[in-house]
């Protein structure tokens, strides 16, 4: 924590016993998100934990079904050279190379070999070798820094930077799924965000209101909120997925509005009903995660 | 990058401008009202199709439209789409989402079925897009000028015989350029090829503004992103903080009455905005001369 002007290692290194069995039995396999951890309100459950990275300034730590999502916030730290009077504000946005990208074959342009369709491996080439982002990392950060910005008060930090780094360490999205279905990079998108949140509170930096997250699903009228991936196989039509994040205590304004889906019936009153949903939802993570920090102080 | 084009009086007077009902724009424009654009289709004699369009305060947009004959049991999609910005790497935040935003619209968007040639094979399009000079987000810009593409796009004429299901076939074009037909002669009676276009909102206190300039969007509180498909709004629609790496202090949250209010003034203008491209395509009849 002292040293805030370089990212050093990790404070708590583990050396890892290479070769000595720990004699653990097989690691639980994710039987993948099913109604039963669904709580009364219509959510799934999700786990939550901060302060996991010793030398970042920030962080959160986020399970919820098959995804997995760490954050790390680095700020507000010094900037050499010339004087901004505002904090500047990034998100950059990880997968790990090996797990695969919802609708990455669309998106980031990595080539799909039909001959070999038991390689279910990635397909990002060279995915390990990469030094920028994918298309989709970049829209994931983008949407990250859009709806946050407004609840930062950057006038706090002149001559600063704050700067978020996500990590997606797993997540439930599948290949096998049709490639015209973005639900499951809004879903991951809402999760990300929530957990950038507690991450910045986490951090100490000045807000305005803890921005959070909800996804909803409009399906032959009926509302689905968080919906899990769909699995392939299902019918996709008619269906529209919205993710819209809020300041609930200052208004409800909305922070960041992102929807996809079928465009047949589409009309106002779905929206409505749509915002309305992911309304309630983030009011229960926000509830949640209250909750979480009145019991941290205890 | 920190633009810093407007000074603190400047971006007070032109905020408090831009908040009145009707809002006051600096080039008096409606809310509604895109500004003046010069554009040209069909010069580039390597492309199927081509558009160029020039705004007046210097951007420029130059769309080329190929394509190509595959098996499409081996494409995951029958277009793809490339930009190019000048000034951005490739591997930019910037590009990669005006890339995304694109990708994406068209991939939901496109009759893709008059694509298919036989059971097997299909042509894939390739739409490459370089942005010149841009000022303000150039994401409208982009599209439209990719409208104008695709409805000027010419595909050769399939000569050999449809049905290949039982003797394969190599699909064979007539030699004749002026056999090839427009995307649109494709289509059934009744059915209009009007490819999906990209509008973008400024969003300033009640008001929504049509296609905000550079020096709009350095006071805007948000922006939307609003997307128009057989003369209707559809998805993606979202929100965006169009002054990028700008100390734009005036960003903040939106209310939800502005997104139905987008999706309303989207429906009651765009149409206006593509029967406008559709005429320029009608005009503009010139061969070969871009200059």
């Amino acid at each position: 924590m002292s040293d805030r002007r370089r990212l050093i290692g990790p404070l708590n290194t583990i050396i890892p016993n290479i070769g000595i069995s720990s004699n653990a039995t097989e690691a639980d396999v994710f039987k993948g998100p099913s109604s039963a951890t669904r709580n009364e309100d219509g959510l799934r459950q999700f786990f939550l934990k901060t302060g996991i990275i010793e030398n970042a300034n920030g962080s959160a730590y986020l399970e919820v079904g098959g995804n997995i999502i760490q954050v790390s916030v680095f700020g507000p730290r010094p900037i050499r050279g010339s004087f901004v009077d505002r904090a500047s504000f990034s998100v950059e946005c990880k997968f790990l190379p090996y797990i695969s990208q919802p609708n990455e074959q669309l998106y980031n342009n990595t080539t799909v070999n039909a001959g070999s369709t038991a390689n279910t491996g990635p397909t990002n080439a060279n995915a390990n070798g990469r030094t920028g982002l994918t298309n989709i990392e970049q829209k994931i950060s983008s949407y990250i820094e859009t709806a946050l910005l407004p609840s930062i008060v950057l006038e706090k930090y002149p001559k600063s930077t704050i700067d978020i780094f996500v990590t997606i360490l797993s997540t439930e999205s599948s290949n096998s799924g049709s490639t015209k279905v973005d639900a499951a990079l809004l879903g991951i998108s809402n999760w990300v965000l929530n957990c950038s949140s507690v991450a910045l509170v986490d951090s100490g930096i000045e807000l305005k209101d803890v921005v959070t997250s909800g996804v909803a699903t409009l399906k032959n009228d009926k509302l689905l909120l968080d919906p899990e991936v769909i699995s392939s196989g299902e019918d996709n039509e008619n269906t529209l997925t919205c993710v819209v994040s809020f300041m609930n205590l200052r208004n409800d304004e909305i922070v960041g509005f992102w929807m996809e889906g079928d465009q047949s019936k589409f009309e106002e009153s779905q929206v409505e009903q749509l915002i309305d949903g992911c309304n309630n939802m983030s009011r229960q993570v926000r509830a949640n995660i209250n909750s979480y920090f009145t019991s941290t102080l205890e | 990058m920190s633009k810093m084009i407007l000074s603190p009086a400047e971006r007070s007077y032109l905020y408090d401008s831009l908040t009145q009902a009707p809002p006051i724009r600096p080039d008096s424009r409606t809310d509604h009202q895109f500004r003046p654009l010069e554009a040209k289709t069909s010069f580039l004699p390597g492309s199927n199709g081509s558009a160029r369009i020039r705004l007046m305060d210097g951007s420029e947009c130059i769309v080329s439209v190929k394509s190509k004959v595959v098996l499409s049991a081996l494409e995951s999609s029958l277009i793809e789409c490339d930009i190019d910005v000048s000034g951005f790497r490739d591997d930019s935040n910037f590009v990669s989402n005006l890339k995304f935003y694109l990708t994406n619209l068209l991939q939901h968007n496109f009759p893709t079925q008059y694509l298919k040639l036989t059971s097997r094979y299909a042509f894939k399009l390739f739409i490459d897009c370089i942005v010149i000079s841009h000022s303000s987000y150039p994401l409208s810009l982009i599209s439209l000028t990719t409208y104008l593409a695709l409805k000027t796009t010419r595909l050769p004429l399939l000569v050999s015989d449809v049905n290949d299901e039982e003797v394969a076939e190599q699909p064979t074009f007539s030699d004749d350029w002026d056999n090839a037909k427009y995307i649109g002669d494709f289509m059934k009676d009744g059915e209009v090829f009007q490819p999906p276009i990209f509008i973008t909102l400024g969003v300033i206190g009640p008001n929504l503004i049509f296609d905000p300039s550079t020096e709009e969007e350095q006071v805007l509180e948000n922006g939307l992103i609003v997307s128009f498909y057989g003369n209707k709004v559809i998805t993606p629609i979202s929100n965006i903080n169009l002054a990028t790496n700008s100390n734009n202090s005036n960003f903040k949250g939106l209310n939800r009455s502005l997104i139905t209010k987008a999706m309303a003034l989207g429906n009651k203008y765009c149409p206006a905005v593509v029967k406008a491209l559709d005429t320029l395509i009608e005009q503009d009849d010139e061969e070969g001369t871009i200059f």
